[in-house]
């Protein structure tokens, strides 16, 4: 589903990305770990063509980030860390606008399929300024999946969630993969949400991709870790 | 695409509240202006009725013609108000377009869409044409109506498309105000900062460019005029400012980059307010301003262009503020 | 110093020559059918007479004033030592004076003529100055521009030919054509030459005007006198119509042209985003 080669990626002398080979098969789970400035945003945003590597190559469903970014687009759906959607239009208003952007045929059956999906009908038109976290959180992931896409990216998506809300947002994204067979690709530092979604892990360090397997390879690989958590100071500590 | 962003910009602006308060002052100067025109226009004609009245209770034959009373220069005060308040609104518009989708973080949405950055641009711009155009338009229909019915005058059809073409230049010079601020707010990654930006620089370009032309005038530096105090021919005059040719075209060349010395050249010659157009048609007159509409249309294009460049360029457009 | 002194003359000749012209008339209280004595007018040439308005009433009075009924064309206007007037209030009992300002337009069509000068009193009593103006034939100038309307550049150069004709019976010496002209602008060539005519003859002179290059587009108005030793002919206008240099916009239009250029090397360089 996707794959990078040696993808490179610099702001001025600063290495954000460097080398990058990853694989990510179709229908799992991908947690993409690393501290804060290891170059996960910037990995995700080469991803979703919104910023251009100066080095190596990455193929989604088999288009070039580069070259076929509006086919890449078309594929993909996003939900960047800490977006707020338009605070002044109602959950339906922001997701018709984005439904339209993403091409959607019939845009208000798709809202009222998601909003049902997301069990979110009851506060659909009120304005996204009102919302909680959990609740902006949820209609950012209706905006993500309103086209249907093949891989969807999450960057944090936990961030600043109470435990209820990290919940109910990682049943949402289980459903997703189980129902629909959407990839999903992750940014997160939180290892306790990686363990309990995630199929597959790859960490990321500097900019360099320290590990990427999938999650019983790498307890297989290191037996003698109790957890993941332990795996991962273990790798990290190696790095550094 | 385009059209889907554009529509947007239109809701959003009818939710900005500090583009309404600015709007809701524009138009309460235009009204007011228009309509103390018109009445001016209305003293003029019954002054002139009255005369006439006056003239056949005596038993004159011989009549007075009507003078030439202008009405479309009823919208003078409107010019300077759109250089102010008009130019100002257009800025907010401008800038909000661009700095709302920074302060939502909707700026990666909307690119990680099919929307090429071109598109996401374009759309904004058609968007917030389109208000300008609504609010000219607007503006427009207020004048013409207090003109007939405040004014009490028959427009001819050259002062009718005088005044259209005058509505036409206002729409491009607040066009500049707009693309300007837009392109400030592209470029720079906060919305707070490229709006100060904006205001500077509008600040420079209509009150120190067109001031540098008059207060830089060497005859302008003494009350009375420099030459004449000095007690000098007109030759010696020549012969004086022939040394200084290179400061002449620096200082002309600096009135000439501000788009309200433009709009202002244009306006006033459409508007009969500068002497000298009133023999032309609405036409001929814009034949003999082409320099001011050239000024008007060729900056607002270039600053699209770059502004096109800049974004297509630039990697960290995504910066939140 | 030369030429001051001779400036402080001709001043001073002019002076001399325009108050011994001035013939003062009263008018009457009653209508006064009998001509005055006006002024003798060569064509182009500018005279004022004094005009004293007598209110021997007990009341002040208002007088509208008009000029007319004259067999030639004349531009007429009143005027006071402040301002052009049309009409005067006099206080009770007392007199105010007024200037009528007369120039020849053209060629006259009879040598001896007449203008009637109104005081229309606010009480509909009119007061009548028959003037008798005798056209001076012995001197008379006249010129015109060979061109009804010149166009021009901004930063550019005009060529304005005129045609000077002797239209009396004298010789007139040294005639020159004397600018009037707008801010900035000037002659530079032709302001010096001379031209001797003699009765009935024509000549023609050019005069080179430079507009600036601040000069912004619009219509303008030159204004042109011959003058000879002897005598000035009326001012002529000559409708300007300066338009902004193609250059510029040019300019323009060719920095617009390689920013677009350099936009499309951008898209085609990486493509859409």
């Amino acid at each position: 589903m996707l794959r990078t080669e040696n993808l490179g990626k610099k702001y001025g002398d600063f290495t954000a990305v460097d080398n990058l080979n990853l694989e990510v098969k179709e229908g799992s789970i991908f947690g993409f770990l690393g501290h804060n400035g290891a170059g996960k945003t910037t990995t995700i945003s080469m991803l979703t063509t919104l910023i251009l590597p100066i080095s190596g190559n990455a193929n989604i469903g088999g288009y070039d980030v580069v070259k076929d970014n509006l086919k890449v687009r078309n594929l993909i759906g996003y939900l960047p860390e800490n977006v707020t959607l338009y605070g002044d239009l109602t959950a339906v208003e922001n997701l018709r606008f984005f439904g339209k952007l993403s091409g959607v045929k019939d845009v208000d059956a798709s809202i009222e399929n998601i909003l049902k999906l997301l069990e979110f009908t009851e506060w659909k038109n009120r304005k996204v300024k009102t919302y909680s976290k959990g609740m902006r959180q949820r209609i950012g992931i209706a905006q993500a999946i309103l086209h249907n896409p093949k891989i969807l990216f999450l960057d944090e998506p936990t961030s600043g969630l109470d435990p209820q809300g990290t919940k109910e947002l990682r049943d949402i994204l289980l459903l997703l993969n189980q129902e629909r067979g959407t990839t999903i690709f992750m940014n997160t530092h939180l290892l306790s949400e990686v363990t309990k979604l995630c199929t597959d892990i790859g960490i990321i360090s500097k900019g360099r991709l320290l590990l990427a397997d999938s999650i019983k390879n790498i307890e297989k690989e290191f037996p003698e870790e109790k957890s993941l958590e332990e795996i991962y100071f273990k790798i990290e500590g190696a790095k550094r | 695409m385009i059209i889907e962003i554009g529509k947007k910009e239109i809701r959003d602006a009818f939710r900005n509240k500090l583009f309404l308060s600015i709007l809701a002052m524009l138009l309460v100067l235009t009204v007011v202006s228009i309509i103390l025109g018109s009445y001016q226009v209305k003293i003029a004609m019954d002054n002139y009725n009255s005369s006439i009245s006056f003239l056949q209770s005596l038993g004159k034959a011989e009549l007075p013609p009507m003078p030439n009373l202008n009405p479309i220069s009823a919208s003078k005060g409107f010019v300077n108000y759109i250089g102010m308040v008009g130019a100002l609104m257009a800025i907010v518009l401008g800038n909000t377009a661009i700095s709302k989708e920074h302060k939502n973080g909707t700026l990666r949405l909307i690119l990680s869409r099919g929307v090429f950055r071109d598109t996401f641009l374009n759309g904004k711009l058609l968007g917030n044409l389109a208000i300008l155009a609504g609010i000219t338009a607007l503006t427009g229909i207020i004048t013409f109506v207090s003109l007939i019915a405040i004014g009490g005058v028959a427009l001819t059809t050259s002062d009718i498309v005088r005044l259209l073409l005058f509505f036409g230049m206002t729409f491009l010079y607040m066009t500049f105000f707009t693309v300007l601020s837009m392109g400030i707010a592209t470029v720079s990654t906060k919305g707070s900062r490229a709006l100060l930006i904006t205001v500077i620089v509008w600040l420079v370009l209509s009150f120190v460019f067109p001031q540098i032309g008059d207060t830089m005038d060497m005859d302008n530096q003494i009350p009375g005029g420099f030459f004449s105090s000095m007690g000098m021919s007109r030759d010696q005059e020549h012969q004086v400012l022939q040394q200084f040719k290179f400061y002449e075209t620096l200082r002309d060349g600096v009135e000439e980059m501000s788009p309200t010395k433009h709009y202002e050249r244009i306006s006033y010659a459409l508007l009969n307010v500068k002497p000298g157009f009133e023999a032309n048609t609405p036409w001929e007159v814009v034949g003999l301003k082409w320099i001011n509409l050239i000024g008007l249309l060729a900056p607002s294009a270039a600053i699209w262009l770059l502004t096109y460049i800049a974004f297509l360029r630039r990697e960290n457009i995504y910066q939140s503020n | 110093m030369k030429s001051f002194k001779k400036s402080i003359l001709l001043l001073s000749l002019l002076a001399i020559m325009l108050v011994s012209s001035v013939s003062t008339v009263f008018a009457a209280e009653v209508s006064a059918p009998e001509f005055s004595t006006g002024c003798n007018l060569s064509s182009g040439e500018n005279k004022a007479l004094s005009l004293f308005i007598q209110n021997a009433d007990v009341a002040p009075h208002s007088y509208t004033l008009t000029a007319g009924d004259s067999a030639n064309s004349y531009e007429l206007y009143f005027s006071t030592n402040v301002a052009t007037v049309k009409s005067m209030t006099v206080p009770a009992g007392t007199g105010n004076q007024v200037d009528l300002n007369i120039t020849l337009n053209g060629n006259a069509s009879v040598n001896e003529d007449k203008l009637t000068v109104k005081a229309v009193r606010d009480d509909g009593k009119e007061n009548i100055v028959n003037l008798s103006i005798i056209i001076n034939k012995d001197y008379a100038l006249s010129v015109k521009s060979m061109l009804d309307k010149i166009n021009v550049l901004s930063g550019k150069s005009a060529d304005f030919t005129f045609s000077v004709m002797n239209n009396g019976s004298q010789d007139l010496n040294n005639i020159k054509i004397k600018p009037e002209l707008p801010y900035k602008w000037f002659a530079s060539q032709g302001t010096e030459a001379i031209m001797n005519l003699k009765p009935g003859e024509t000549g023609t002179t050019t005069m080179k005007i430079d507009v600036p290059n601040s000069q912004i587009a619009g219509n303008f108005t030159a204004k042109f006198t011959a003058v000879s030793d002897e005598i000035g002919s009326s001012l002529i206008s000559v409708p300007v119509t300066v338009k902004t240099s193609s250059n510029i916009g040019y300019w323009m239009i060719g920095i617009l042209i390689l920013i677009a250029g350099f936009t499309l090397v951008q898209f085609k360089r990486h493509g859409r985003r």
